[in-house]
């Protein structure tokens, strides 16, 4: 028992406890920033709250572009021109193109258009890297002929990138929709014709539709593909847990603590970390290709001759359609087979171009199989009129090295190929019973 | 323990009894009267809704939630993907929610822009039919006119064709029709479609195009819609080309849809799970909450679809940029008609193939038809399909006469029902029956005088 005379222990009153303990926790919180702080100097990396904010920041602003893009970002290109879309007649085509019309047009409205001599180059990337190395060639060799000698000549690079037929005849006649009369037309194709053909068909995409590796790409239909949309959806509202999350750290000045910003951090990064799973998951679905049977095309026959067959039949028809459409439209059209290195006996290889021309089997045995084939159906063109010339042998006694690749010639080729084409492109002319300029 | 002690608990647990069944009483009392008025409010509720001409029906409202779970509760395909068609689940059998904007069966195509999944097929039968020796094989394209005369003119296009002495296809052999019309095509879609088929086989005898409307009614569209005039249908291709989940913010309203989506499909469930249409009450307070649950979900969906429609603003999916004018718009729609039509005679001509270019009728089209009562209450078509009619068909008349100057067989049909007072219009553009028989009787004398003239 207590002495009667000893006071009871004065108890503190409640708001000296709370004092104390806020006290303390904050003395302990200052401890811990400064350590932290400490450590993080020790460690060299010296705590920066304006750092660790645009860190926050950055989170934000490269999360939210990291959904993979089905139709391929104009933002990934160098050149926004060149970034690839859809086009409603093309399969594919670059934006750049698809702005620049609109001059076209105006310039073939003009009087200027009436008076220059306009030539169409089209077909693939050969024909486009042609207009721009070959073209001005083969334009001297046509100042050569009188008919040349004072006209203002211009060339029009249509030719694109794996284009194949039916790909040329509808570029002419949407051309043509469009008020766009060329006076005369160069097809230079033959290569993209049984190369991607083949390429398409072993990728089960239907041979006469625009080249699979692009074509497919976009118009495949994500939406259509439940586990791939899923996966994006989930993987967008990871991100946007991770912005909500992002954004708190900046509203509530997290980022101002090298203790608290540190924590936040870490689990901020670790639900970065989670969306960038998905992120993957959903470009490895996307890197599979779900390729859509709407995008792939028609049913066909994937027997490698049938599908040669019908890759030839399109390249003749094709002809036939554009000089049909150039006939009635008074435009001179030449055809012209492109040459193409894995051709045999097209040209006397260098170490540099058998090194350089390995190419995927489906291109070179396309190339190999298929030009015998498009120079006997070639007779088929000479036989209904149509100008043609086979170019597939220009290069045949050329020892220098030409081809960079599996189909693709330097200038220097190029500027052979202008020469050769000089004679045949004046035929042509001759042989237009109704050229645009008479009318 | 006392006596007087065990009294007074047995009168403490006596109390305590009465209280407990006081309790239970009150209780009781409390649930009736629940009971009692969840039964007045259920009477009130039938009497209510007989009285508003609408008996409660409970098999009804059970329909009503099933179908709102089924629709809601469907695979994210057909729920996130507004106007985007969705052919593999179609295959499957499964009926898809397209919004309305493209019907499942269209897609992307290369080359014309859309096309329906099902021409695919149309097409390999033509060119193994059209290869066979015997037979006269005819090719119609065009647009949903031409589509609809296959269904209802062709059987009289053949007749009248085998009935001419020197038809070719002979008055007993088949004539087969084809088509390769497809539903808002317009040229150069048309010529396209021809190349295509040209290019895979196809060896018709005779190719008629029947259009004109669409030609200028989606160019006017197109260009309101900030599409190129040129270009396909921007309510389908800007569609189809943009891609939904490309863009964060469509995704972003995806997501919310589908929460949406499957809120109505959570309590669309739990109603049924309860039953509660067997009370009218109950039931109709289900449903009301249901409805708002479905308008959240629907104005879900209309957001995202206006968000979808516009975040290509701009993009080169939509074609050149054209800042002309309606009458440029119109210049550019008729230039692109003339052109796909030549373009497809020149085609033909070279192939041997005979060839009509038809310029179809359309109500609007002042003169074309003294409209009938049925067709003056049809609703008023939209102020661009009018000017389409007026503005653009004698540009289009037009155009056609200078092509048939060159050679080009041209059958102007906008004057077909000038003279008939009988209802044949089903919509400004669209014709019943009857009037695709009277169609199929100028096109096949057109034919018939192209097949003759070839035959010189």
């Amino acid at each position: 028992m207590a002495p009667p005379d000893q006071a009871p222990p004065r108890r503190a009153p409640l708001w000296k406890k709370l004092v104390l303990v806020v006290g303390s926790l904050a003395i302990a919180l200052l401890l811990a920033e400064g350590g932290t702080r400490a450590l993080l100097a020790f460690r060299g990396k010296a705590f920066d709250a304006e750092a660790t904010r645009l860190d926050v920041l950055n989170t934000i602003s490269t999360l939210n572009d990291n959904v993979p893009r089905w139709n391929a970002p104009r933002e990934e290109t160098n050149d926004p021109k060149q970034a690839e879309v859809l086009h409603p007649y093309f399969g594919i085509d670059a934006a750049g193109y698809i702005e620049d019309m609109a001059n076209v047009v105006t310039y073939f409205q003009s009087e200027a258009a009436t008076r220059n001599y306009d030539i169409a180059i089209l077909g693939g990337s050969v024909a486009a890297i042609f207009a721009a190395e070959g073209a001005e060639t083969l334009i001297e060799e046509l100042r050569k002929d009188p008919r040349f000698a004072k006209s203002i000549v211009r060339y029009w690079s249509l030719g694109r990138g794996a284009y194949k037929q039916p790909q040329q005849t509808i570029v002419l006649h949407t051309m043509l929709s469009l008020g766009i009369e060329f006076d005369a037309v160069l097809l230079l194709d033959g290569f993209n014709e049984v190369a991607i053909t083949r390429q398409n068909a072993t990728m089960g995409e239907f041979p006469l539709y625009p080249t699979a590796t692009k074509w497919l790409a976009r118009a495949s239909n994500p939406a259509a593909d439940r586990e791939l949309l899923d996966g994006m959806m989930t993987l967008r509202a990871r991100q946007l847990g991770v912005t909500r999350q992002a954004q708190r750290i900046l509203d509530l000045g997290i980022w101002r603590s090298a203790l608290a910003s540190t924590f936040a951090l870490k689990s901020l990064t670790r639900a970065r970390s989670d969306a960038m799973a998905h992120f993957q998951r959903v470009s490895d679905r996307l890197a599979k290709g779900t390729v859509s049977p709407t995008a792939a095309g028609p049913r066909f026959d994937p027997d490698l001759a049938a599908v040669m067959r019908s890759s030839v039949t399109a390249w003749v028809m094709g002809s036939r359609s554009i000089a049909a459409l150039c006939r009635e439209h008074g435009i001179t059209f030449l055809h012209v087979l492109q040459p193409t290195l894995h051709d045999a006996g097209s040209k006397p290889l260098t170490p540099q171009e058998i090194e350089k021309g390995a190419s995927i089997p489906a291109w070179e045995e396309g190339a190999r199989l298929g030009y015998p084939e498009l120079r006997a159906a070639s007779a088929q063109l000479l036989e209904r009129g149509i100008s043609f010339y086979d170019a597939s042998r220009v290069f045949a006694d050329v020892e220098e090295t030409l081809y960079y690749d599996s189909c693709h010639f330097n200038a220097l080729g190029n500027q052979m190929l202008g020469r050769a084409l000089g004679k045949p492109f004046l035929d042509a002319v001759t042989a237009n019973p109704h050229p645009r300029s008479d009318r | 323990m006392s006596a007087e002690t065990e009294h007074t608990n047995a009168e403490h647990r006596q109390t305590a009894a009465i209280g407990r069944r006081g309790a239970l009483f009150k209780l009781a009392l409390v649930l009736g009267g629940i009971a009692a008025l969840a039964f007045v409010l259920e009477i009130g509720a039938r009497i209510r809704a007989r009285l508003a001409g609408a008996p409660w029906d409970a098999a009804a409202a059970r329909r009503e939630l099933t179908h709102a779970l089924e629709s809601f509760a469907a695979d994210a395909a057909t729920e996130t993907a507004p106007g985007v068609a969705d052919s593999a689940l179609d295959s499957k059998g499964a009926a898809p929610d397209t919004a309305g904007l493209v019907d499942a069966h269209q897609a992307l195509h290369p080359y014309l822009g859309f096309d329906d999944l099902r021409m695919h097929e149309r097409l390999r039968a033509a060119i193994e039919a059209s290869r066979s020796p015997d037979g006269f094989d005819v090719l119609v394209e065009g647009g949903t006119v031409a589509a609809d005369f296959v269904g209802a003119g062709s059987e009289r296009l053949s007749e009248l064709l085998r009935a001419a002495p020197d038809f070719p296809g002979g008055a007993n052999g088949p004539v087969r029709v084809w088509c390769e019309a497809r539903a808002e095509f317009k040229q150069p879609q048309q010529a396209n479609a021809l190349a295509c088929a040209l290019a895979a086989g196809l060896e018709p005898e005779l190719v008629i195009t029947i259009d004109g409307f669409d030609d200028v009614a989606i160019a006017l569209s197109n260009v309101a819609a900030g599409t190129h005039p040129l270009y396909p249908s921007a309510a389908r291709w800007n569609v189809l080309a943009g891609n939904p989940t490309g863009d964060v913010r469509t995704l972003d309203r995806l997501i919310e849809l589908r929460r949406r989506r499957a809120r109505v499909a959570a309590f669309a469930e739990r109603a049924l799970a309860r039953h509660v249409e067997l009370s009218a009450l109950a039931g109709s307070l289900a449903l009301g909450k249901l409805h708002e649950l479905r308008a959240e979900a629907d104005a879900a969906l209309a957001e995202l679809d206006a968000a979808f429609k516009t975040f290509r603003e701009g993009s080169a999916e939509r074609g050149p940029k054209f800042t002309g004018s309606t009458d440029d718009a119109l210049r550019c729609a008729v230039e692109a008609w003339g052109e796909g039509a030549f373009s497809m005679w020149s085609l033909c001509r070279a192939r041997g193939i005979a060839y009509v270019h038809v310029l179809q009728p359309t109500l609007h089209d002042d003169g074309a038809k003294p409209a009938s009562e049925d067709e003056l209450a049809l609703a008023a078509p939209d102020p661009l399909r009018l000017d389409a009619a007026r503005l653009g068909y004698p540009a289009l008349r037009a155009r056609g006469a200078e092509l048939a100057l060159r050679g080009m067989p041209f059958c102007d049909a906008s004057r077909v029902f000038a003279d008939v007072r009988e209802t044949r219009y089903r919509d400004a553009s669209r014709i019943d029956d009857a009037g695709h028989r009277l169609l199929a009787e100028s096109i096949a004398r057109r034919a018939l005088e192209e097949l003759a003239a070839r035959a010189k």
